[in-house]
Protein backbone atom coordinates (compact mmCIF):
# COMPACT_ATOMS: atom_id res chain seq x y z
CA UNK A 1 0.00 0.00 0.00
CA UNK A 2 1.28 3.67 -1.17
CA UNK A 3 2.58 5.81 1.76
CA UNK A 4 1.21 8.45 -0.12
CA UNK A 5 -2.58 9.92 -0.14
CA UNK A 6 -4.21 9.25 -3.82
CA UNK A 7 -5.29 12.18 -5.08
CA UNK A 8 -6.83 13.13 -8.30
CA UNK A 9 -4.46 14.69 -11.12
CA UNK A 10 -6.71 17.68 -10.94
CA UNK A 11 -5.93 17.88 -7.22
CA UNK A 12 -2.47 17.54 -7.39
CA UNK A 13 -2.03 20.17 -9.77
CA UNK A 14 -4.19 22.93 -7.00
CA UNK A 15 -1.74 22.01 -4.41
CA UNK A 16 1.52 22.35 -6.12
CA UNK A 17 0.22 26.38 -7.34
CA UNK A 18 -0.81 26.40 -3.91
CA UNK A 19 2.52 25.92 -3.03
CA UNK A 20 3.79 28.35 -5.21
CA UNK A 21 1.95 31.21 -3.56
CA UNK A 22 2.62 30.44 -0.51
CA UNK A 23 6.50 30.12 -1.74
CA UNK A 24 5.40 33.64 -3.37
CA UNK A 25 4.21 35.20 -0.17
CA UNK A 26 7.15 33.79 1.84
CA UNK A 27 9.30 36.63 -0.37
CA UNK A 28 6.78 39.16 0.38
CA UNK A 29 6.73 38.40 4.23
CA UNK A 30 10.51 38.15 4.01
CA UNK A 31 10.83 41.78 2.65
CA UNK A 32 12.06 41.32 -0.82
CA UNK A 33 9.38 41.07 -3.38
CA UNK A 34 9.30 44.29 -6.05
CA UNK A 35 8.21 46.59 -4.05
CA UNK A 36 10.54 45.91 -1.17
CA UNK A 37 13.39 46.25 -3.75
CA UNK A 38 12.52 50.16 -4.65
CA UNK A 39 15.33 52.87 -4.66
CA UNK A 40 18.24 50.10 -4.69
CA UNK A 41 21.30 51.79 -6.47
CA UNK A 42 23.41 48.64 -7.09
CA UNK A 43 22.79 45.42 -9.36
CA UNK A 44 25.07 42.50 -10.36
CA UNK A 45 25.05 40.43 -12.81
CA UNK A 46 26.78 37.70 -14.87
CA UNK A 47 27.52 36.61 -18.54
CA UNK A 48 24.23 35.59 -19.50
CA UNK A 49 21.63 36.67 -22.08
CA UNK A 50 18.38 36.11 -19.62
CA UNK A 51 19.69 39.12 -17.67
CA UNK A 52 20.99 40.87 -20.45
CA UNK A 53 17.88 40.94 -22.13
CA UNK A 54 15.65 41.55 -19.01
CA UNK A 55 18.60 44.40 -18.14
CA UNK A 56 19.38 46.01 -21.73
CA UNK A 57 15.86 46.54 -22.14
CA UNK A 58 15.77 48.50 -18.46
CA UNK A 59 12.36 46.80 -17.02
CA UNK A 60 13.77 45.71 -13.41
CA UNK A 61 15.57 49.31 -13.37
CA UNK A 62 12.28 50.51 -13.87
CA UNK A 63 10.10 48.38 -11.95
CA UNK A 64 13.12 49.08 -9.18
CA UNK A 65 12.75 52.94 -9.66
CA UNK A 66 9.00 52.79 -9.44
CA UNK A 67 7.61 51.70 -6.45
CA UNK A 68 3.61 51.99 -7.27
CA UNK A 69 5.44 49.39 -10.29
CA UNK A 70 6.66 47.00 -7.77
CA UNK A 71 3.55 46.87 -5.67
CA UNK A 72 1.19 46.58 -8.99
CA UNK A 73 3.20 43.42 -9.85
CA UNK A 74 3.78 41.89 -6.26
CA UNK A 75 -0.40 41.79 -6.27
CA UNK A 76 -1.16 40.87 -9.71
CA UNK A 77 1.53 38.17 -9.38
CA UNK A 78 -0.86 37.01 -6.03
CA UNK A 79 -4.15 37.58 -7.79
CA UNK A 80 -3.18 35.32 -10.86
CA UNK A 81 -1.66 32.82 -8.49
CA UNK A 82 -4.91 32.42 -6.82
CA UNK A 83 -6.82 32.13 -9.98
CA UNK A 84 -4.75 29.79 -11.45
CA UNK A 85 -4.33 27.20 -7.77
CA UNK A 86 -7.89 27.20 -8.53
CA UNK A 87 -7.82 26.38 -12.09
CA UNK A 88 -4.72 24.49 -13.64
CA UNK A 89 -5.87 24.92 -16.72
CA UNK A 90 -5.95 28.47 -17.94
CA UNK A 91 -2.79 28.20 -20.32
CA UNK A 92 -2.60 31.68 -20.39
CA UNK A 93 -2.62 32.55 -17.03
CA UNK A 94 0.49 29.78 -17.08
CA UNK A 95 2.47 31.74 -19.76
CA UNK A 96 1.80 35.14 -17.76
CA UNK A 97 3.28 34.00 -14.73
CA UNK A 98 6.00 32.13 -16.13
CA UNK A 99 6.50 35.80 -17.42
CA UNK A 100 6.07 37.49 -14.60
CA UNK A 101 8.12 35.19 -12.33
CA UNK A 102 10.95 35.02 -14.33
CA UNK A 103 10.86 38.78 -14.43
CA UNK A 104 10.49 38.87 -10.39
CA UNK A 105 13.60 35.76 -10.29
CA UNK A 106 15.72 38.18 -13.01
CA UNK A 107 15.46 41.48 -10.41
CA UNK A 108 15.88 39.40 -7.42
CA UNK A 109 19.22 37.57 -8.26
CA UNK A 110 20.86 40.68 -9.99
CA UNK A 111 20.07 43.49 -7.36
CA UNK A 112 20.70 40.58 -4.26
CA UNK A 113 23.69 39.76 -6.68
CA UNK A 114 23.68 36.20 -6.30
CA UNK A 115 22.01 33.33 -8.62
CA UNK A 116 20.36 30.67 -6.25
CA UNK A 117 19.32 27.60 -7.32
CA UNK A 118 15.69 28.55 -6.16
CA UNK A 119 14.70 29.23 -9.89
CA UNK A 120 11.82 26.58 -9.46
CA UNK A 121 9.04 28.75 -8.80
CA UNK A 122 10.16 30.34 -12.28
CA UNK A 123 10.13 26.57 -14.14
CA UNK A 124 7.00 25.23 -12.75
CA UNK A 125 4.59 26.73 -14.66
CA UNK A 126 6.34 25.57 -18.12
CA UNK A 127 4.38 22.51 -18.98
CA UNK A 128 1.09 24.60 -17.94
CA UNK A 129 1.40 26.88 -20.47
CA UNK A 130 0.97 24.86 -23.47
CA UNK A 131 -2.69 24.42 -25.54
CA UNK A 132 -2.39 21.31 -27.22
CA UNK A 133 -2.26 17.95 -25.41
CA UNK A 134 0.54 16.69 -26.53
CA UNK A 135 2.74 19.75 -26.18
CA UNK A 136 2.03 19.64 -22.44
CA UNK A 137 2.90 16.31 -21.72
CA UNK A 138 6.28 16.77 -24.05
CA UNK A 139 6.59 19.93 -21.99
CA UNK A 140 6.24 18.11 -18.27
CA UNK A 141 8.54 15.44 -19.71
CA UNK A 142 11.30 17.71 -20.52
CA UNK A 143 11.03 19.63 -17.43
CA UNK A 144 10.95 16.73 -15.06
CA UNK A 145 13.83 15.67 -16.61
CA UNK A 146 15.48 19.02 -16.33
CA UNK A 147 14.84 18.69 -12.49
CA UNK A 148 16.81 15.51 -12.41
CA UNK A 149 19.35 16.37 -14.39
CA UNK A 150 19.86 19.41 -12.40
CA UNK A 151 20.16 17.92 -9.11
CA UNK A 152 22.47 14.30 -10.94
CA UNK A 153 24.71 17.13 -12.27
CA UNK A 154 25.64 18.64 -9.20
CA UNK A 155 26.52 15.67 -7.80
CA UNK A 156 28.83 14.92 -10.73
CA UNK A 157 30.49 18.05 -10.15
CA UNK A 158 30.95 17.21 -6.98
CA UNK A 159 32.02 13.34 -7.87
CA UNK A 160 34.65 14.94 -10.00
CA UNK A 161 35.65 17.99 -7.93
CA UNK A 162 36.40 17.42 -4.35
CA UNK A 163 35.10 14.06 -3.41
CA UNK A 164 38.19 12.82 -2.38
CA UNK A 165 38.80 15.63 0.07
CA UNK A 166 37.84 14.91 3.43
CA UNK A 167 37.89 18.40 4.82
CA UNK A 168 35.83 20.02 1.70
CA UNK A 169 32.03 20.29 4.14
CA UNK A 170 33.75 21.51 7.04
CA UNK A 171 35.73 24.58 4.86
CA UNK A 172 32.69 25.16 3.13
CA UNK A 173 30.87 25.32 6.53
CA UNK A 174 32.92 28.18 8.36
CA UNK A 175 32.15 30.78 5.75
CA UNK A 176 28.16 29.98 6.17
CA UNK A 177 27.20 31.35 9.83
CA UNK A 178 29.82 34.31 9.95
CA UNK A 179 27.52 36.77 10.25
CA UNK A 180 25.79 35.12 12.63
CA UNK A 181 28.78 34.97 14.89
CA UNK A 182 29.65 38.58 14.14
CA UNK A 183 26.21 39.58 15.79
CA UNK A 184 26.25 37.04 18.36
CA UNK A 185 23.22 35.57 16.95
CA UNK A 186 24.12 32.26 17.77
CA UNK A 187 21.56 29.13 19.03
CA UNK A 188 21.81 25.17 17.79
CA UNK A 189 22.55 25.79 14.51
CA UNK A 190 25.83 27.38 14.74
CA UNK A 191 26.45 25.08 17.53
CA UNK A 192 25.99 22.37 15.06
CA UNK A 193 28.16 24.48 12.42
CA UNK A 194 30.87 24.60 14.96
CA UNK A 195 30.51 20.96 15.53
CA UNK A 196 31.20 19.60 12.12
CA UNK A 197 33.48 22.19 11.28
CA UNK A 198 35.78 20.37 14.04
CA UNK A 199 35.14 16.82 13.21
CA UNK A 200 35.94 16.47 9.48
CA UNK A 201 35.12 12.85 9.14
CA UNK A 202 31.44 13.43 10.72
CA UNK A 203 31.11 16.47 8.06
CA UNK A 204 32.07 13.86 5.19
CA UNK A 205 29.78 11.56 5.74
CA UNK A 206 27.18 13.90 5.28
CA UNK A 207 28.80 15.73 2.15
CA UNK A 208 28.63 11.94 0.88
CA UNK A 209 24.86 11.82 1.62
CA UNK A 210 23.78 14.83 -0.05
CA UNK A 211 25.97 13.84 -3.05
CA UNK A 212 24.00 10.27 -2.75
CA UNK A 213 20.87 11.58 -2.60
CA UNK A 214 21.56 14.18 -5.72
CA UNK A 215 23.12 10.86 -7.59
CA UNK A 216 19.44 9.13 -6.65
CA UNK A 217 18.07 11.73 -9.61
CA UNK A 218 19.25 9.14 -12.35
CA UNK A 219 17.14 6.68 -11.27
CA UNK A 220 14.33 9.21 -12.73
CA UNK A 221 15.88 8.70 -15.94
CA UNK A 222 15.18 4.93 -16.46
CA UNK A 223 11.79 4.50 -14.46
CA UNK A 224 9.32 6.68 -13.17
CA UNK A 225 8.17 4.63 -10.46
CA UNK A 226 10.18 6.09 -7.51
CA UNK A 227 9.67 9.82 -8.68
CA UNK A 228 7.66 10.25 -5.13
CA UNK A 229 10.44 8.58 -2.76
CA UNK A 230 12.78 11.07 -5.37
CA UNK A 231 11.07 14.15 -4.55
CA UNK A 232 10.91 12.92 -0.38
CA UNK A 233 14.35 12.71 -1.04
CA UNK A 234 15.20 16.26 -2.59
CA UNK A 235 12.93 17.47 0.28
CA UNK A 236 14.91 15.96 2.91
CA UNK A 237 18.40 17.03 1.11
CA UNK A 238 17.53 20.83 0.69
CA UNK A 239 15.99 20.70 4.68
CA UNK A 240 19.68 19.36 5.46
CA UNK A 241 21.24 22.33 3.63
CA UNK A 242 18.93 24.69 5.63
CA UNK A 243 20.27 23.13 8.90
CA UNK A 244 23.83 22.83 7.64
CA UNK A 245 24.54 25.76 5.34
CA UNK A 246 21.92 28.38 6.27
CA UNK A 247 20.41 27.61 2.38
CA UNK A 248 16.57 27.66 1.81
CA UNK A 249 14.30 25.34 0.08
CA UNK A 250 12.10 28.05 -0.10
CA UNK A 251 11.33 28.60 -4.19
CA UNK A 252 11.88 25.40 -4.91
CA UNK A 253 9.92 23.08 -3.18
CA UNK A 254 6.76 23.39 -5.72
CA UNK A 255 8.84 22.34 -8.77
CA UNK A 256 10.07 19.03 -7.11
CA UNK A 257 6.79 18.27 -6.05
CA UNK A 258 5.74 17.98 -9.80
CA UNK A 259 7.40 14.67 -9.56
CA UNK A 260 4.16 13.63 -8.00
CA UNK A 261 2.35 14.10 -11.77
CA UNK A 262 4.61 11.49 -13.04
CA UNK A 263 2.55 8.73 -12.61
CA UNK A 264 -0.15 10.06 -14.75
CA UNK A 265 2.23 10.44 -17.63
CA UNK A 266 3.70 6.77 -16.61
CA UNK A 267 0.49 5.08 -18.34
CA UNK A 268 -0.23 6.77 -21.17
CA UNK A 269 1.80 9.79 -22.88
CA UNK A 270 -1.49 11.37 -24.22
CA UNK A 271 -3.64 11.17 -20.47
CA UNK A 272 -1.40 13.54 -18.98
CA UNK A 273 -2.69 16.16 -21.30
CA UNK A 274 -6.27 14.59 -21.38
CA UNK A 275 -6.26 15.00 -17.20
CA UNK A 276 -4.96 18.75 -17.46
CA UNK B 1 27.44 26.61 -13.94
CA UNK B 2 25.66 30.46 -12.81
CA UNK B 3 23.42 30.74 -15.22
CA UNK B 4 19.63 31.78 -15.28
CA UNK B 5 18.07 28.44 -16.06
CA UNK B 6 20.92 25.86 -14.83
CA UNK B 7 22.07 27.66 -11.57
CA UNK B 8 24.95 27.40 -9.37
CA UNK B 9 24.48 23.69 -9.17
CA UNK B 10 28.42 23.07 -8.97
CA UNK B 11 27.87 25.14 -5.58
CA UNK B 12 29.86 23.47 -3.06
CA UNK B 13 31.87 21.38 -5.76
CA UNK B 14 35.16 23.40 -5.84
CA UNK B 15 38.29 22.78 -4.37
CA UNK B 16 37.71 24.31 -0.67
CA UNK B 17 41.26 23.25 0.37
CA UNK B 18 41.53 23.05 4.30
CA UNK B 19 40.67 26.31 5.32
CA UNK B 20 39.89 27.64 8.73
CA UNK B 21 39.38 31.38 8.27
CA UNK B 22 36.60 33.12 6.88
CA UNK B 23 35.56 37.01 6.25
CA UNK B 24 32.02 38.57 6.36
CA UNK B 25 31.05 42.00 6.34
CA UNK B 26 28.80 44.33 7.86
CA UNK B 27 27.58 47.72 7.24
CA UNK B 28 27.72 50.69 10.38
CA UNK B 29 25.49 53.71 10.53
CA UNK B 30 27.15 56.42 12.66
CA UNK B 31 28.98 53.84 14.55
CA UNK B 32 26.60 51.29 14.54
CA UNK B 33 26.58 47.65 12.76
CA UNK B 34 23.13 46.95 11.09
CA UNK B 35 22.24 44.05 12.15
CA UNK B 36 20.78 40.74 9.85
CA UNK B 37 20.68 37.40 10.72
CA UNK B 38 17.09 37.68 12.57
CA UNK B 39 15.27 38.40 9.36
CA UNK B 40 13.70 35.68 7.84
CA UNK B 41 15.77 33.93 5.35
CA UNK B 42 15.47 35.72 2.28
CA UNK B 43 16.03 39.02 3.36
CA UNK B 44 18.55 37.73 5.52
CA UNK B 45 20.00 36.13 2.66
CA UNK B 46 19.57 39.34 0.50
CA UNK B 47 21.35 41.69 3.00
CA UNK B 48 24.28 39.48 3.32
CA UNK B 49 24.94 38.14 -0.52
CA UNK B 50 24.34 41.96 -1.54
CA UNK B 51 26.47 43.78 0.99
CA UNK B 52 29.55 40.78 -0.11
CA UNK B 53 29.06 41.44 -3.81
CA UNK B 54 28.94 45.48 -2.93
CA UNK B 55 31.71 44.61 -0.61
CA UNK B 56 33.92 43.19 -3.87
CA UNK B 57 32.95 45.98 -6.00
CA UNK B 58 34.30 48.66 -3.96
CA UNK B 59 37.52 46.85 -3.02
CA UNK B 60 37.94 45.82 -7.08
CA UNK B 61 37.98 49.82 -7.57
CA UNK B 62 33.76 49.79 -8.35
CA UNK B 63 33.93 47.38 -10.64
CA UNK B 64 31.71 44.49 -11.47
CA UNK B 65 32.75 41.36 -13.27
CA UNK B 66 30.63 42.93 -16.79
CA UNK B 67 32.95 45.74 -16.44
CA UNK B 68 36.24 43.74 -17.07
CA UNK B 69 34.43 41.33 -19.03
CA UNK B 70 32.86 43.93 -21.65
CA UNK B 71 36.63 46.04 -21.33
CA UNK B 72 37.43 42.69 -22.80
CA UNK B 73 35.20 41.76 -25.35
CA UNK B 74 36.06 42.94 -29.14
CA UNK B 75 33.70 45.32 -29.39
CA UNK B 76 33.25 48.91 -30.78
CA UNK B 77 33.41 51.47 -28.17
CA UNK B 78 29.92 52.75 -28.50
CA UNK B 79 28.35 49.18 -27.74
CA UNK B 80 30.86 48.72 -24.90
CA UNK B 81 29.26 51.90 -23.63
CA UNK B 82 25.88 51.00 -24.64
CA UNK B 83 26.08 47.62 -22.60
CA UNK B 84 27.47 49.01 -19.96
CA UNK B 85 25.05 51.90 -19.44
CA UNK B 86 22.45 48.68 -19.00
CA UNK B 87 24.05 46.13 -17.46
CA UNK B 88 26.26 47.67 -14.67
CA UNK B 89 25.59 49.39 -11.59
CA UNK B 90 25.69 53.88 -11.94
CA UNK B 91 29.01 54.60 -10.05
CA UNK B 92 27.71 57.42 -8.61
CA UNK B 93 23.91 56.07 -7.64
CA UNK B 94 26.04 53.26 -5.92
CA UNK B 95 27.82 55.60 -3.80
CA UNK B 96 24.95 55.82 -1.32
CA UNK B 97 23.96 52.10 -1.62
CA UNK B 98 24.91 51.70 2.26
CA UNK B 99 21.93 53.79 3.19
CA UNK B 100 19.61 52.02 1.54
CA UNK B 101 20.59 48.67 2.67
CA UNK B 102 19.72 50.50 6.18
CA UNK B 103 16.93 51.86 5.21
CA UNK B 104 15.52 48.21 4.01
CA UNK B 105 16.50 46.50 7.82
CA UNK B 106 14.18 50.12 8.56
CA UNK B 107 16.95 52.21 10.35
CA UNK B 108 16.02 55.73 9.59
CA UNK B 109 18.68 57.23 8.09
CA UNK B 110 19.01 61.27 9.63
CA UNK B 111 21.27 63.72 8.02
CA UNK B 112 24.13 64.07 8.80
CA UNK B 113 24.83 60.23 8.80
CA UNK B 114 28.46 58.28 8.38
CA UNK B 115 27.86 54.79 6.70
CA UNK B 116 30.82 52.46 6.58
CA UNK B 117 31.34 48.99 5.37
CA UNK B 118 33.93 46.62 7.39
CA UNK B 119 35.27 43.62 6.97
CA UNK B 120 35.94 40.95 9.65
CA UNK B 121 38.47 37.87 9.52
CA UNK B 122 37.63 34.67 11.83
CA UNK B 123 39.05 32.02 12.65
CA UNK B 124 37.91 29.16 13.67
CA UNK B 125 41.18 27.02 14.64
CA UNK B 126 39.82 27.07 18.38
CA UNK B 127 36.68 26.01 20.19
CA UNK B 128 35.09 29.48 19.29
CA UNK B 129 35.50 31.38 16.31
CA UNK B 130 37.55 34.41 17.11
CA UNK B 131 37.45 37.78 15.23
CA UNK B 132 41.28 37.83 13.94
CA UNK B 133 40.79 41.57 12.73
CA UNK B 134 38.74 44.10 10.95
CA UNK B 135 39.08 47.43 8.64
CA UNK B 136 36.79 49.47 7.19
CA UNK B 137 36.87 49.38 3.41
CA UNK B 138 34.40 52.24 3.01
CA UNK B 139 33.45 55.07 4.00
CA UNK B 140 31.14 58.02 2.97
CA UNK B 141 29.21 61.23 5.26
CA UNK B 142 26.50 62.95 3.75
CA UNK B 143 25.65 66.13 5.80
CA UNK B 144 22.31 66.79 4.42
Amino acid sequence: MSPFPNFSFERKCRLIFLIVLAEFLMFILSGVSLSFLNGDTFFRIGVDPVFWFFYLLNIPQFIVSHHWMGITLDALIVLLLVLFARNPQQHKLAAALFLLMLCFYVTLTGYLSHRNYQIGFVLVFIPFIFKRKTNRYFAYEAVRYFLLFFYFSSAIFKLTGNIGNKSTLSSFLTGQFTPYFLENNTGWRTDLNLYLIHHQNISYVLFLAGMLIELSAAAGFFTKKFDKYLALLLILFHAGNWILMDISIIGQIAFITLLFLSRHSHKASKQWGEQL
Amino acid sequence: MDMAFFPHNDMFAEAAGNRLTASTYGVKINDRLVPITHYPYWKKDFLEMSLFEYASYIEHDNKVYLDDYLLAANISPAIRQKLSASLTPDDIKAQTWPFWFAGLTGIKINFPCKAEIIRYNYTFSGKRPALLDSSAIYSIYIAQ
